[in-house]
């Protein structure tokens, strides 16, 4: 990380904590600033979708609250009489203390802190997640190896065939992660795997547990997870598919299928079923769809993208493969390690028909509004914005329809929305197009 | 005097005026206390997430007119600027200022500048902040990190405002500096105060409205011209020139103390302009004290009787109304201090009792030398009411829910909303109660929440909390220690 940003699409790696929110019955303790839950609510949660904890919310988080007193004697007795307090009010299966700047500026030994209670049999983990070292996505990797290496045995006992751990979803962070939990379980199940998440409701540390026995594990997304996928490789030997994309729509859900077929050896008839059902429904949905669209309208070609990865990426190939928009400036703003860019940048060159487009990673969310701004008057028929509620700026400058998949998202309302998958595919069509059937009439007909 | 604008940065109101966020009692014995210094605040066992003064700060500078904020930390702390971004967007259309963002800039403090310190990044940030906005004053914020590690802001303003022809500002506001949120206020007014006020030129009948985002701009406009005033706002939409301006006003008022009363105070002391503290016209007779106040300074008190007596004749007749239909209702109130107190008379000015009121936090005394019984006429009628304070430490709202009972819980922000929720109790945010149709539109709004219960009734039975057996035997006093 270097750079100055502005108006940024990540939180901080204390930001991290949601992931814990996300796992049933798991506690963040928060060893840090009194704000830096709110900080993180404002992008996280509140302002990305409506969302907050379930169960343990942000409103009520264990927090040590750290002021300057503590930054001159230390914060660790403070940590100690919270934990303490902590596991003899609040309910959980698992605790996890998390610590930002702050904690980590005075140096507070939480490994020691945290192991007394573990000692006891209480599940206090520690995580170190100061904003300083990273953005909410390196936080989330950090709560998650903290489970994995202070939770979970060492060794794997048994194989469980058949079982495939789901990762590449940063809960919260990603608004849609609940639906997609369902999604993805859904359709992992009806082609005869046996999924494992661990987010989101009835799940928890049951399946937590059963991380180990998986016989391999799945990422979903260009980046995200992919290193929790490697130590798990490390640590027990699973072996794991990466998919590079988060499949949205029928095209790249199918061909996410063929690829697992052949990796997990499924039936191959199970699942040529599968695409064939799903994808005639998918069909018959847009078939009934598209009327009043067509009925003498001009509808968007071209798009602008800001957000995240996995969106960014997932969106512009059902943009372009199923929908036949045409790609504009593309914006990837989730601070993608220089690692990882190459591999991203190649998927912007191989859209189907021959599309190609150029991409930008960037934290700065504000450098990329300034360049999509700058295209005012260059076309003549509305444009989409994809991204996040920074859009709305450009989107207002450039008459063009404005989408919000991407973190921080202030005008939208989440339950268990997803895009994920061939049914994903459906609800980004009507959530695309409601945009453009709700100003029919008004402004730019 | 406590707001002493001198230093590069204002202390936190813990230290500078003995604020509290710990007490359970009554409101006789809080001020009783409160006043003659021996209130120390209790501590808890248990403490739960609360919000930072440092996002207060930002909140607040940003929203001045063409303003650029350059938050010298880490990417987390300046983060969360989507929620008042929003808000401001709102009210700008309400006000008919320019569709736009607040604008942020951070720079993004990485782990080696904990070691070296990084001082050319806040420079390129700030340069960055003044090509691309072309702003008519730059803020530089502080925070947790940038203020241990000892960064000098001094010397880089002063290199700064070399190169740059629009004010730089520094902002001494880390959020380690007050578990108090509301110390961003003073942090901010400190900054502005030092840089943009200055002396007057001349007297004017302009009047310093310190508040939010305006929510009543024209209502407020229109107010003051009847009696020969003007208004000028702060922070939101105010220009530089306006805060040079301010010294010369004839007044300050603000939608509560703890939002004006530091700018309040310091333009009363330095350059005598008047703050009136006692009033910011909540509810009926809070309205009327405080726009008599107003019309005094122009000598038009019978113009503003007048308009009071044609207030009364619209509106006595609804609230009347609204005093039947609310017989027998009980609120509790979770609000912070400026409000958590007055609006237990506003909520009488209805017909509704209040059983308890929460405040995140109370101040026993405001800025001023003279407000040491600033509270007596807010409690004169109401000592024996249970009271507590406490910065949304939400576990003890639970408890006190449980045993209060209440009808309506009225509150507006910091967790208290949904936490209430879950109890299965309605919920009705209060935004200003500013005035005459303020009051009535509260009442309406908790007239209707109360028409139909089924869905928070329905949402309680099935969301709740995780808490242990153990919890659940404690009361509202237990984790005070
Ligand atoms: S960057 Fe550090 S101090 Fe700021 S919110 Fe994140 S953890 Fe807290």
């Amino acid at each position: 990380m270097g750079q100055f940003t502005e108006k940024q699409g990540v939180g901080c790696a204390l930001a991290g904590f949601y992931t814990a929110l996300a796992i049933e019955k798991v506690l963040p303790i928060i060893h840090g600033g009194p704000g830096c839950v709110a900080n993180a609510q404002q992008i996280m949660g509140n302002q990305n979708g409506s969302q907050q904890g379930v169960g343990f919310s942000e409103g009520m988080l264990p927090s040590t609250n750290l002021t300057d007193t503590d930054i001159v004697f230390g914060g660790g007795k403070k940590l100690d009489e919270l934990i303490d307090n902590t596991v003899q009010y609040f309910d959980a299966d698992l605790y996890i203390a998390i610590g930002g700047c702050v904690a980590a500026i005075i140096g507070d030994d939480m490994e020691e802190i945290t192991g007394k209670y573990r000692k006891t049999g209480k599940p206090v983990l520690f995580t170190e997640a100061p904003g300083f070292k990273g953005n909410n996505i390196w936080g989330h990797t950090q709560i998650l190896k903290s489970i994995i290496e202070q939770y979970l045995p060492d060794k794997r006992e048994k194989v469980n065939k058949g079982q495939v751990n789901v990762w590449g979803i940063v809960p919260y962070y990603d608004p849609f992660w609940a639906g997609t939990c369902d999604a993805v379980e859904e359709l992992l199940k009806d082609i005869g795997l046996k999924p494992n998440i661990i987010y989101g409701k009835g799940r928890g540390i049951k399946n937590i547990d059963k991380i180990p026995e998986a016989e391999f594990n799945l990422v979903l997304s260009p980046w995200w997870d992919v290193e929790i996928a490697e130590l798990l490789t490390e640590r027990y030997g699973t072996p794991f598919l990466h998919y590079p994309s988060l499949p949205i729509g029928p095209t790249e859900t199918k061909r996410f299928l063929k690829v697992l077929e052949e990796y997990a050896n499924l039936d191959s008839e199970v699942v040529s079923d599968y695409i064939r059902k799903k994808e005639d429904r998918y069909y018959f949905y847009i078939e009934k769809g598209i009327a009043h669209l067509y009925d003498a309208r001009k509808l968007p070609k071209r798009f602008y993208t800001m957000a995240n990865s996995t969106y960014a990426l997932g969106i512009a190939k059902y943009f372009i493969n199923d929908l036949g928009l045409v790609p504009e400036k593309q914006f990837i703003t989730d601070g993608v390690p220089q690692k990882y860019q190459k591999q991203i940048a190649e998927e912007y060159k191989s859209f189907d028909g021959g599309i190609e487009s150029d991409v930008t990673f960037t934290l700065d969310v504000g450098s990329a509004m300034i360049e999509i701004g700058n295209d005012e008057g260059k076309y003549h028929n509305a444009t989409v914005i994809v991204g996040s509620s920074w859009n709305d700026v450009p989107a207002k400058k450039l008459g063009a329809y404005n989408l919000h998949v991407s973190a921080p998202i202030g005008d939208r309302v989440i339950l268990d929305r997803s895009y994920f998958g061939f049914d994903g595919g459906l609800h980004l069509f009507e959530d695309l197009y409601d945009k453009v059937a709700g100003m029919f009439g008004i402004e730019m007909a | 005097m406590k707001t002493a604008v001198i230093g590069s940065e204002s202390l936190g109101r813990e230290r500078r005026i003995k604020s509290v966020t710990c007490y359970e009692g009554n409101l006789k014995d809080l001020t009783e206390k409160g006043c003659s210094g021996c209130l120390k605040g209790g501590k808890r066992c248990l403490s739960t997430a609360t919000f930072c003064s440092h996002l207060t700060a930002l909140d607040e500078l940003s929203v001045v007119k063409n303003a650029v904020v350059v938050d010298h930390g880490p990417i987390g702390c300046s983060s969360g600027m989507m929620r008042w971004t929003l808000n401001y967007r709102m009210e700008s259309l309400v006000t008919g200022e320019p569709f736009g963002d607040l604008n942020v800039l951070s720079t993004n403090l990485s782990e080696s500048d904990t070691v070296f310190g990084a001082i050319n990044k806040l420079y390129d940030t700030v340069r960055e902040a003044y090509r691309r906005h072309n702003p008519e004053v730059i803020y530089i914020t502080s925070t947790c990190m940038s203020s241990t590690i000892g960064e000098d802001f001094e010397s880089a303003v002063d290199v700064l405002r070399e190169e740059i022809p629009v004010p730089i500002v520094f902002v001494g506001c880390a959020g380690a500096k007050s578990k108090i949120w509301a110390s961003g206020f003073d942090s901010e007014q400190h900054a502005n105060f030092k840089n943009l006020i200055k002396p007057p030129k001349e007297k004017r009948n302009t009047v310093n409205i310190i508040e939010f985002l305006h929510h009543h701009k024209q209502y407020t406009i229109d107010l003051l011209d009847r009696i020969g005033l003007k208004p000028l706002f702060f922070n939101a939409h105010a220009t530089v020139e306006d805060f040079a301006h301010a010294s010369e006003s004839i007044a300050s008022t603000g939608v509560c103390n703890v939002k004006a009363s530091y700018l309040g105070s310091a333009l009363e002391k330095e350059y005598g302009v008047k703050y009136l503290a006692d009033d910011y016209g909540m509810g009926i007779a809070g309205f009327e004290r405080w726009y008599l106040k107003l019309a005094e300074l122009t000598g038009s008190e019978d113009i503003a009787r007048e308009y009071i007596a044609s207030e009364h004749e619209k509106y006595d007749p609804i609230l009347e109304d609204y005093r039947q239909k609310f017989k027998g209702v009980k609120a509790m109130i979770i609000m912070g201090s400026g409000y958590a107190f007055e609006l237990v008379r506003v909520l009488s000015e209805i017909g509704i009792d209040v059983v308890h009121t929460n405040s995140f936090h109370y101040d026993p005394v405001l800025d001023r030398d003279d407000d040491k019984d600033y509270m007596k006429r807010v409690t004169q009628d109401i000592e024996d009411l249970p009271v507590s304070i406490s910065d949304a430490q939400h576990f003890e709202t639970i408890k006190r829910i449980e045993k209060y009972k209440p009808d309506v819980i009225i509150t507006r922000v910091h967790g208290a909303q949904t936490i209430a929720l879950k109890t299965g109790t309605p919920v009705v945010n209060v935004l200003a109660a500013f005035g005459f149709p303020g009051t009535v539109d509260l009442a309406e709004y908790i007239y209707e929440e109360l028409q139909n219960k089924n869905f928070v009734k329905k949402f309680g039975e099935h969301c709740g909390f995780s808490f242990t057996e153990k919890f659940k035997n404690e009361n509202d006093k237990s984790f005070i220690v």
